[in-house]
């Protein structure tokens, strides 16, 4: 490549990232503003599951709005819908400019289609805890507002597609794959499910089939597929090496497709619904293990030649904490969707357990660390201190992994009692309560650690967007540089 | 990207696919359930249900009541929930007819509340005149209006070892004038008002209660036999 090739290739990409800069920041923004919220909510969740008494009035007048039930599901959706889609989305909006190499054409829609959907959301958590829920898991917000939100994710997606219609390189990249479906998949299923459960809506049985289809969609074919649209882009780019085995990302990539959305009978084990249902979510969900394995193969053998950079790069550790999330995760749903093990976790705190795992071991990380290689190149300047990315990560993996832990190991021993019915009769529920109360006071200790976590992360991005980040020298790594230069290779 | 128009047939496909598998054909099977009419009696089941029960209904969803508790009984083979007592049979899909969401319940913070507005019975072993071991069934407690109201304004009065929010925000404390209201609530200890005062449910209160003593899916139906 001659010297003003190179100079037109950094221009290009200059005018990529000026066309996308106004979108992400805004996204990324109004994500830790909901990762804020969500992350109170949560603590209040754990609180008031061990004290049901705690903020049931202030001040003598009663505070339904923070009704356990109520304030459940605000915090899920706080947490998917504010926080996770729409980091989801700045992450989305600027690989698909490094990735097509084309710009965003209408970046003011693409804001105000943001703009629009944080309206929403807004709206549909005071719906929620006004009492306008739908009793719909994940699907709580009143049919206007998942209309609304169903709008402005059409428009961004919409958006994406544009830019991957007019892209200008001609390589594969199996990011580009994960993304160009997630914008197709998500908002088709967000559609028909908001035909199936608001406009015309089915009744009986069939709402919690629907419902569960769409939660595996919303996983399986969005947050997963970007999740892994990141750690694809993030992996190569960062240690330098090439994805080990195109082949078997595909492999990867059509296993996930075709078998993803079968999972939804998972949720449906045991449930008055006929048995080939449950039985095609369980078998599914085994099977998941395939493109699980053959993704986490894949970045093992991609990293196997640089494993300092890989420790060194604030970005590869959440996004292989991330990678081993999904691995995990994945194996503990093919372990706990097989029916003796599922009569114990189904109904208790477990799954709890499993939504951290999915939506903050997995995603959280996996946006956390988009977020540390995004960052620097909108505005200009590096992270500020390795030691607050340190701390951040290790308060949010250690935080995170004893948090999943103590709902799953509390969610054992909760259902295991619910199971035993020798001195139920005596005892009506008191036996499942007892074991309950023995493991739910556990996981406000990771909740706290959590809570430190992101209140740095936070500060450390505030300093950023006020440039007050280092301007000379080399990207900010968590290892001394001397031990990089060691490995010859170049990271961020 | 080789061949474009192939990979989103790929994409459009699995997802089209997975609609048919799990949204079409569950749909075909348990979609358009008919009611069951019982040849003996004439009846038919699931029994509807009544306007202030359709309006309780509403404040379970609102209170985000399915966070805590499920109304589903499992099979023998798929948990204690018979042996628990919650139901005599497992839950069929034609129970929750005409019911949109079907309150099926993601969480047992709480009990499942498929039979909560039957009395509670248990199992009492017996002998009979002739020596013979005998089984009946006794009621133990009988939830009616009063208990579901004294157990929903606070939990705790009911059973100490509750972990149920209180839905005292559903209650009105008003000033007595003249007779005390037929529908007050008996409260003693701690939850009982100052004097002059008295604890009455509100509309929704009283609809959610109706609601509650209206789940009771004790009639068989022949596919949960």
């Amino acid at each position: 490549m001659s010297e003003s090739e190179n100079m037109n290739d950094e221009i290009q990409r200059l005018k990529i990232d000026q066309s996308v800069r106004g979108p992400v920041l805004f996204f990324f923004i109004n994500a830790l503003l909901w990762l804020f919220f969500g992350t109170i909510a949560g603590a209040f969740v754990a609180l008031k599951l061990n004290n049901p008494t705690f903020l049931e009035s202030f001040l003598g007048i009663p505070l339904p709005i923070l009704s356990y039930g109520r304030l459940f599901p605000a915090f899920e959706h706080m947490w998917i819908y504010g926080w996770c889609f729409q980091a989801s989305f700045g992450a989305l909006v600027w690989l698909a400019g490094r990735l097509t190499r084309a710009e965003l054409k209408l970046p003011a829609v693409t804001i105000a289609a943001g703009f629009f959907w944080n309206l929403a959301v807004t709206a549909g958590i005071i719906a929620i805890q006004f009492g306008q829920g739908t009793s719909y898991s994940w699907f709580e917000f009143p049919p206007a507002i998942s209309l609304s939100l169903l709008f402005a994710i059409t428009v961004i997606a919409f958006q994406i597609g544009d830019m991957i219609r007019r892209r200008n390189r001609a390589e594969p990249f199996i990011s580009l794959w994960y993304i160009a479906a997630a914008i197709f998949w998500f908002p088709a299923i967000y559609l028909a499910t908001n035909l199936m459960l608001s406009i015309r809506p089915v009744s009986g049985v069939m709402t919690a089939v629907v419902n569960s289809w769409f939660k595996q969609g919303l996983v399986g074919l969005w947050f997963v597929p970007i999740g892994l649209g990141i750690a694809y882009y993030m992996i190569p780019k960062v240690t330098g090496q090439r994805i080990h085995s195109y082949y078997l990302a595909a492999v990867g990539f059509w296993s996930l497709a075709f078998l993803a959305p079968w999972n939804a009978g998972n949720f449906l084990i045991g449930s008055p619904l006929p048995a080939w249902i449950q039985t095609a979510g369980i078998s599914s969900t085994i099977l998941m293990m395939i493109p699980a394995g053959l993704v986490s193969y894949n970045f093992f053998k991609t990293i196997q030649f640089a494993p300092s950079t890989a420790g060194a790069s604030p970005t590869l550790r959440f996004v292989l904490f991330g990678a081993a999330a999904y691995m995990a995760g994945s194996a503990i749903l093919a372990l706990t969707s097989l029916r003796s093990i599922s009569l114990i976790s189904q109904f208790s705190v477990y799954s709890i357990g499993h939504f951290n795992l999915m939506f903050y071991a997995f995603f959280t990380m996996m946006a956390f660390g988009a977020m540390y290689f995004i960052m620097p190149r909108l505005v200009g300047c590096e992270w500020v201190s390795s030691r607050l990315i340190g701390w951040h990560f290790m308060a949010t993996a250690y935080g995170v992994g004893i948090l999943v832990f103590f709902w799953m190991v509390g969610g054992f021993l909760q259902g295991s009692a619910i199971n035993s019915s020798s001195t139920a009769h005596l005892t009506g529920f008191e036996n499942a309560i007892e074991a309950l109360k023995l493991v739910i006071w556990l996981p406000v200790i990771p909740i706290v650690i959590l809570a430190v976590g992101q209140a740095i992360f936070i500060l450390h991005f505030l300093l950023m967007l006020l440039r007050l980040g280092r301007v000379t020298g080399g990207p900010t790594l968590l290892a001394a540089q001397h031990e990089i230069e060691a490995q010859g290779a170049t990271a961020s | 990207m080789k061949g474009i128009m192939t990979f989103y047939l790929g994409v459009v496909g699995s997802a089209f696919l997975a609609w048919a598998g799990m949204i079409y054909l569950p749909y075909q099977q348990v979609g358009q359930l008919p009611e069951y009419a019982d040849e003996d009696t004439g009846l038919t089941f699931p029994p509807g249900e009544s306007g202030l029960a359709g309006r309780g209904r509403e404040v379970y969803i609102s209170n985000g009541c399915v966070y805590c508790h499920t109304q589903q009984v499992r099979p023998t083979y798929q948990g204690g929930d018979i042996d628990r007592g919650w139901g005599a049979r497992r839950s069929v899909a034609r129970d929750y007819l005409g019911q949109s969401p079907a309150l099926v319940g993601y969480y047992r913070i709480g009990p499942d509340l498929s039979n909560i507005g039957a009395p509670e019975e248990i199992e009492v072993k017996g002998v009979d005149a002739e020596g013979k071991e005998t089984t009946e069934m006794k009621e133990v407690l009988e939830k009616d209006a009063s208990w579901h109201h004294r157990h929903l304004y606070n939990p705790r009065s009911v059973y100490e070892w509750s972990l149920m929010p209180s839905f005292s925000y559903l209650y009105e404390k008003r000033k007595i004038v003249g007779q005390s209201s037929a529908n007050a609530l008996e409260l003693t200890g701690e939850n009982r008002p100052e004097d002059g005062y008295e604890i009455v449910p509100s509309p929704e209160a009283e609809a959610l209660v109706a609601y509650l003593m209206s789940l009771d899916v004790r009639y068989s139906l022949p596919e949960a036999r």
